[in-house]
């Protein structure tokens, strides 16, 4: 990545926050714009700096929870991770409710923040594996869709859903059959899916057709 | 009206609950937080001096110390997976809050998630305002049950039924793993085995809340564990 990621950490725990932005600074593709402390210092920065990545902790006074709902209310072009020490089902729904893009926990190395952090600046979902039927009931199909699987991905779950071969829908997209695989294999780590049935039934759930 | 000391029994079984429920949030608001900040900065030490070369090391001196900066961070990352794992609940159900449904949900989410195996959950309408002793019991069966299930039966997939009927709750957790020969629960008979205790203890749960436990296993035919609760006490 030739541009560096701009991150503002909210955290109340002041260790967890010098801890983190010491690890990020040194990180050469992340660059720390600035720190929060409670959810309303982190709307006021918000308003100051632009920044693609937000690393929050939920459970902050003055107001986590309501930080991460304004943020989408007010539509602020920027993604979310949640980083927080707790793993439980209702946190983690939490956190897909108000449309955080991506959970990471403090139980975990920091090193798999800093992966977390590259996955969701890059639009991608970061949700533990056991999320992933929350995420396909949650969300609005189209914007599911759209934020889950790449445009060409979803070419490829298209045709699958339609019944297709690995060859006939190389013919049909005009790529290899390895291109197809590639693909394939992607859709399913994204879907959290074993197979191209459970991928299709995905796609059809999701009342896919002709606008997906 | 319950017997005196039963209505005892249950009101320490909430209390139990709620002072876990404390120490459980006290150790992620302390422990977890600072261990995290603590590894962040290990992390940086070791990313800060992988630049350097052997020769550049041993000149100043620190040569041998590399290692132990390793030996740190991999001890305070078996540090927080222990308290992942050890705490059981990574956060207390919250019990006075939450629902049923939403409490069954999340418990089966979490065991997805450590075991890696399926739950199929079916959840039908519930009765409102289940009293906190009935969520409780319910809660640590079928805790005990899905790990029964993937410990013993060895199988990655079970299934979990929720539903009302009258002002009964039932809960019925099926798999079709190896199954067993059901020890006997009651009476001058019941098993004392350390293997059975969990079995015991879903028993005599129910038992304390005037519920009904069943039981059904043998050898290759997988388990059918049903319990019908009162809905309030």
């Amino acid at each position: 990545m030739s541009e560096k990621i701009r991150l503002i950490l909210a955290d109340d725990h002041a260790l967890v926050l010098q801890g983190l932005t010491t690890l990020l600074e040194q990180i050469p593709d992340m660059e720390v714009v600035a720190t929060a402390h409670n959810g309303d210092e982190l709307l006021n920065l918000l308003e100051h700096h632009q920044v693609d990545v937000v690393v929050m902790d939920l459970q902050m006074p003055y107001h986590g929870l309501t930080a991460l709902t304004e943020i989408r209310r007010r539509g602020m072009a920027v993604h979310v991770l949640v980083l927080t020490a707790f793993g439980d089902g209702d946190s983690i729904r939490s956190a897909l409710e108000l449309e955080a893009e991506g959970f990471a926990l403090k139980t975990e190395s920091p090193t798999q923040t800093i992966e977390a952090i590259r996955q969701v600046a890059q639009g991608r979902l970061v949700f533990p594996r056991a999320a992933q039927r929350w995420l396909a009931v949650q969300q609005k199909p189209q914007i599911q869709a759209a934020i889950l699987l790449s445009p060409r991905e979803l070419d490829v779950l298209k045709q699958v859903a339609r019944g297709l071969t690995n060859p006939e829908i190389a013919g049909q997209l005009n790529v290899s059959e390895n291109t197809v695989r590639f693909h394939l294999k992607n859709i399913f780590e994204k879907l959290g899916v074993t197979n191209r049935t459970e991928a299709a039934a995905w796609y059809f759930q999701q009342g896919g057709s002709a606008e997906l | 009206m319950p017997p005196k000391n039963e209505l005892a029994s249950r009101r320490i079984l909430s209390v139990t609950e709620e002072e876990l429920s404390r120490i459980v949030l006290d150790i992620h608001d302390g422990p977890v937080q600072n261990l995290f900040a603590a590894l962040s900065l290990l992390t940086r030490l070791q990313n800060g001096i992988s630049h350097l070369s052997f020769e550049q090391l041993q000149s100043a001196g620190v040569g041998e110390l590399i290692p132990i900066v390793g030996q740190v961070e991999k001890l305070i990352e078996s540090s927080l997976h222990e308290i992942k794992f050890f705490l059981g609940t990574f956060r207390p159900p919250e019990f006075h809050r939450r629902s049923l449904a939403s409490i069954v949900e999340g418990l089966v989410f979490q065991h997805e998630e450590w075991t890696g195996s399926t739950v199929e959950l079916n959840i039908s309408t519930l009765p409102d305002n289940i009293a906190l002793p009935i969520k409780i019991a319910l809660y640590r069966i079928l805790q005990e049950a899905l790990s029964n299930g993937f410990r013993h039966a060895e199988v990655d997939r079970q299934w979990v039924k929720l539903w009302g009927e009258d002002e009964m709750i039932c809960l019925e957790v099926v798999d079709q793993g190896k199954g067993f020969e059901p020890p006997p629960l009651e009476g001058p008979a019941a098993t004392e085995l350390e293997a059975h205790i969990g079995l015991r203890g879903m028993r005599d749960r129910v038992a304390l809340l005037d519920g009904e436990f069943q039981l059904a296993s043998s050898p290759g035919k997988g388990t059918r564990i049903l319990v019908k609760m009162p809905a309030y006490v």
